[in-house]
């Protein structure tokens, strides 16, 4: 019953255009991916904290590299750091190739390896939406940063219609808040069956786990709340974008359907002091 | 090797006290908490789950 129900979601779920997002072949090209991203972001939002260059830059969720790439190539002393350990080798691996000086660690984003105000900017990009609890890590970046220092906050709020971060598979919007856990992953399992891939219930239900444990759920609420539970945190600037469609930006800031509108939060933060 | 920058950064995760390189330069080591963390293929492992405690 529920693979026939999967197999209907799945055919229902193709009417969807896919979700074009580059760079998904291989770990080289993601961090060719995340290189291009970086600098775009970089040069759109630099005046908010100034250049770059001689300031003491935190990664945090450094991920493939490419953007630490980009913040070490401006001029910036740039230490990356993630939890995963292959994210770390690959990291090195591209910015070694680049000769790009960089310093790597593995470290938890809620119990970080530093002093206190040992940087000048924090970047959290495309992370803030994986640390287990948010509510332990944003305070600890405020810790490591030094007083007038910034935070340069990046991520997917999981109102979003790309929430799942599954998109690569199921293209249905919202599919996550739509669709029971076992039904995703029956629907999973068609997908990867459909693209050849060796094992797809397995495989499902490694995405499932990962979808289960690699997302805390943040939405723009709850950021906002833990903004409130850390005063020393200013907003400098926020801006929230829908995922496609910019004529939906107003729509972003109503409560409650707001979440389902926002595909990207956007925060530059200052430490007071 | 790990850069001086870095070394003049890097705390111990759990209580925050500068950490120093032991003699071979195999492990970061928090003397207050008495726990090492290792260096692996020069990348610091910073996580607490993942430290020796040391006699």
């Amino acid at each position: 019953m529920l693979k026939q129900l999967a197999v209907l979601v799945y055919h229902i779920d193709r009417c969807f255009p896919r979700t074009r997002v580059e760079g998904r072949e291989s770990e080289q090209a993601y961090s060719e991916w995340e290189y291009r991203v970086g600098k775009e972001l970089l040069s759109r939002y630099a005046g908010y904290f100034g250049s770059l260059d001689g300031r003491r830059v935190l990664d945090i969720g450094c991920g493939l590299g490419g953007k630490t790439a980009v913040y070490a190539e401006s001029g910036a002393y740039v230490v990356g750091v993630d939890i995963d350990r292959r994210n770390i080798i690959q990291s090195i691996s591209f910015t070694g190739a680049r000769g790009t000086p960089v310093s790597f660690t593995i470290g938890d984003a809620e119990v970080l390896p530093f002093a206190d105000e040992s940087f000048d900017l924090v970047v959290a990009n495309d992370s803030l939406e994986h640390f287990a609890h948010p509510e332990r890590a944003l305070p600890e970046l405020a810790r490591v940063v030094r007083p007038g220092g910034n935070i340069f906050l990046f991520f997917t709020p999981w109102g979003s219609p790309l929430g799942s971060h599954l998109y690569d598979y199921i293209r249905t919007p919202w599919c996550h808040l739509i669709f029971p856990e076992r039904l995703m992953e029956a629907v999973l399992e068609v997908v990867l069956q459909r693209q050849g891939i060796s094992g797809p219930g397995r495989e499902a239900a490694r995405l499932m786990e990962d979808f289960r444990t690699g997302l805390n759920r943040i939405t723009t609420a709850r950021y906002h709340r833990i903004l409130e539970g850390t005063p020393v945190l200013e907003t400098v600037m926020e801006d929230l974008q829908p995922p496609k469609f910019a004529f939906l930006k107003p729509l972003c800031r109503v409560p409650l359907v707001g979440e389902l509108f926002t595909g990207t939060v956007i925060g530059i933060l200052r430490k007071s002091g | 090797m790990i850069k001086k920058e870095l070394l003049d950064i890097l705390a111990c995760p759990k209580c925050k006290e500068k950490v120093v390189l032991n003699e071979d330069g195999s492990y970061l080591v928090c003397g207050k908490c008495r726990l090492r963390y290792p260096i692996e293929d020069d990348i610091p492992i910073m996580l607490i789950d993942r430290a020796e405690t040391m006699k």
